[in-house]
């Protein structure tokens, strides 16, 4: 037999079974929206992904799409500008190093390939002063035509600014002259 | 039997969508969004950070290939000159005569990893240095030599 309510006053209800079900199919588009947002994640990382290829690929970077990377890429940025600075510091020291050493190295070998014992000149090295960037050497020289000292300060002038002294220059026996010279000199 | 009112079923199942729609998704989108953004303009910045590193790190190769090791120095390589060494600077004190002298100055000027940076040299009066007559002559040298050694 059918069971009838004929109240005419009846509430609509449903039964504890049947509500809890409805209130989980509520649930249902949330989770699709969840979903739907994971895979535009994965989707949008992918196409980073491909934009930097390059980078990604020479430091093998493991780009999951996290928070995480975010730190990951930036101490790895910190770290290669941390080297950047270290090297650059470095390969100044280095070209400033070259540079001396060239001046320098340059400018003895102006001053010695003139010491060189001949028939007509002989120069005696009394005392000499260097720097990095000046120089005083004081010499005797025993010469019959003229004076090698004199080739030196024009070699020496290509290099920097000098200053020539003759204290003094006098002729000795055998027709040959002494003289005694200052040079000091000061690198552009 | 346990059982509720259709019309509060309905009101609650309403109010359950909007929420967790509005808590799941709105937060997850700006999150997503925001990770996107910032890796995005990150990865550029560390494109370039770590090009410019590469570069400097290849200029810097290409200038140690004219380098070599610094000098070596031991006691008594020159006759009569006490040398030390302090850090990248090494000093030689001495009595030499010519050929020595010059024996010193060419083994720094020849090294590429050093250069003499000072020279005092004062003759003895009464026998003076000539660079041309070595043996007899002598001289008081102080030389300080730099040199460059090379950080791995």
């Amino acid at each position: 037999m059918e069971k009838l309510n004929l109240y005419n006053k009846k509430v609509k209800v449903v039964s504890l079974k049947s509500a809890i079900a409805f209130l989980i199919i509520m649930l249902l588009p949330s989770i699709g929206g969840y979903i739907f947002l994971s895979h535009l994640h994965k989707h949008t990382i992918g196409k980073i992904k491909v934009r930097h290829a390059e980078i990604i690929k020479k430091l093998r970077l493991d780009i999951t799409g996290s928070k995480d990377d975010i730190d990951d890429i930036e101490n790895l940025i910190r770290e290669y500008d941390t080297r950047f600075v270290v090297l650059t510091r470095q390969r100044k020291d280095i070209i400033d190093f070259l540079k001396s050493a060239y001046t320098t190295k340059k400018v003895l070998r102006e001053v010695f390939k003139n010491f060189e014992k001949t028939e007509d000149n002989w120069m005696i090295l009394s005392k000499m002063l260097m720097n990095p960037d000046r120089m005083s050497l004081h010499i005797y020289e025993i010469y019959t035509n003229r004076r090698k000292s004199d080739d030196m300060v024009k070699d020496l002038r290509n290099l920097g600014n000098v200053k020539e002294n003759v204290l003094f220059d006098v002729f000795t026996t055998e027709g040959k002259k002494m003289s005694r010279v200052v040079i000091d000199f000061v690198s552009h | 039997m346990l059982v509720i009112k259709r019309k509060y079923l309905l009101l609650i199942g309403i109010a359950i969508l909007f929420t967790s729609l509005i808590l799941s998704t709105i937060p997850r989108y700006l999150e997503i969004r925001k990770i996107s953004e910032n890796i995005e303009n990150e990865l550029p910045k560390l494109e370039k950070s770590y090009n410019r590193y590469i570069e400097q790190l290849k200029a810097i190769e290409e200038i140690k290939k004219i380098l070599k090791n610094p000098p070596e120095i031991e006691p008594g390589m020159f006759n009569g000159v006490r040398i030390s060494r302090r850090g990248e600077e090494i000093t030689l004190r001495g009595v030499v005569n010519g050929e020595e002298f010059v024996k010193m100055l060419n083994y720094f000027i020849r090294n590429p990893n050093s250069y003499i940076e000072y020279i005092n040299l004062r003759n003895h009066a009464e026998n003076p240095m000539s660079i041309s007559t070595p043996v007899e002559s002598q001289a008081d040298v102080h030389i300080k030599v730099r040199i460059l050694e090379l950080k791995k």
